[in-house]
């Protein structure tokens, strides 16, 4: 196959939009797309403090590289949970470390151990996908607002939306339906803006991405990994895919377009908002899912290092 | 033969095959995995011959 624009040997073809793409020209519209993406939803602007939250994943990794070549000024945030079965969390540090390095890139470490006195598998009886999934969104939402950026990113794809509207829709959870979205603005001074700029690149374009950019990332799943739901749903909707292309991108967008159904909801969640009584953040209950997780395992939990202490 | 490897998979090809119809015969959707011939990235249409070391990298995330 050749390159639709160059004419040179096609790295991938995008089916969904019925061309192939050279190395070279992949690339320039990876950025575009991203640009664009950005543009489009108005996620932020050149100048604002942008956070990239990092897994050492390829995914976040390629997002962090992609926002530092269009020329906004993105600092990472690696939140070390905790986790130390396989060495886990020591190793996507390690990789982390060493991609902020090479590009020169202002990155911000924080675990959860340093803020609670534990990590996450010293939290309850045994590590849960959701419970850490939940204690890490806690803990990044938390950095940014303190530290006042002004947006935090992630590195969410258009796989990973879909799938995650697949199941949102099947399960007809409304309030989530009604908070899915490529941004999230703050309804609350310590709620922190959230953007996903990666939200219409597939899967397989922002592997190829950091593939082609020779980025090193880690492969294996956390050892605590139990995405198969999530996992079950991507490979549905692939299978669809496969026979109809565009289909995953049309699901999401026109879902997006849409979305003013759910408004009614939308409005009720944001005016419900209170503040957490134990940390103040927002919550729409007494006690956040964190404090009253925390509360619920261990009663007094421990010393909550305060706002910007350098841990 | 052509070497094709896929996490811990393994296969031994002896005539040349295209990509697609290797990935359809294993029940590998496309969408999900990156081809690489010899080290470079190929698509769908591109043909694996005897001599050729082929790796094929799966591109879902599981969390």
């Amino acid at each position: 196959m050749k390159c639709r624009v160059c004419k040179k040997r096609a790295v991938i073809n995008l089916r969904a939009q019925n061309r192939g793409l050279c190395e070279e020209c992949f690339d320039a519209y990876v950025l575009d797309r991203v640009e664009r993406t950005i543009k489009r939803y108005k996620m932020f602007s050149r100048g604002q403090r942008i956070l990239v939250a990092v897994s050492g994943g390829k995914d976040s990794l390629g997002l962090w590289d992609i926002l530092a070549r269009l020329g906004y000024e993105p600092a990472g945030l690696f939140v070390d949970m905790g986790i130390s079965r396989g060495n886990y969390y020591a190793r996507s540090r390690e990789v982390v470390e060493s991609f902020a390095q090479s590009r020169g890139l202002e990155l911000v470490v924080e675990s959860l151990e340093a803020w609670w006195g534990r990590g996450i598998e010293k939290i309850g009886r045994r590590v849960l996908c959701p419970t850490c999934g939940m204690a890490k969104r806690y803990l990044t939402n938390r950095v940014a607002a303190d530290r006042g950026y002004d947006v935090l990113c992630t590195g969410h794809n258009l796989d990973d939306e879909a799938a995650v509207l697949l199941s949102n829709l099947l399960n007809w959870q409304v309030g989530y339906l009604a908070r899915q979205a490529p941004v999230l603005d703050s309804w609350h001074p310590r709620l922190a803006r959230k953007a996903k700029p990666l939200v219409l690149l597939t899967e397989k374009e922002s592997a190829l991405y950091t593939l082609l950019r020779g980025i090193e990332y880690v492969e294996e799943p956390c050892p605590y990994s139990q995405g198969a739901t999530t996992l079950r749903y991507k490979r549905v909707l692939n299978q669809v895919e496969w026979r109809s292309p565009g289909t995953k991108q049309r699901f999401y967008t026109l879902f997006l377009k849409n979305k003013g159904l759910f408004e009614g909801v939308a409005k009720e969640e944001r005016e419900g908002l209170k503040e957490c009584k134990r940390c103040g953040q927002p919550t729409w209950e007494g006690l956040c899912a964190f404090c009253r997780f925390m509360e619920e395992s261990h009663g007094d939990f421990g010393r909550e290092v305060s706002a910007g202490d350098q841990v | 033969m052509a070497k094709i490897v896929m996490e811990g998979r393994e296969w031994e090809v002896k005539r040349r095959i295209n990509v697609l119809r290797f990935l359809e015969k294993e029940g590998i959707n496309p969408e999900e995995v990156l081809v690489l011939i010899n080290g470079k990235v190929v698509t769908e249409d591109a043909v694996m011959e005897p001599q050729d070391e082929v790796k094929i990298l799966w591109v879902l995330s599981r969390g």
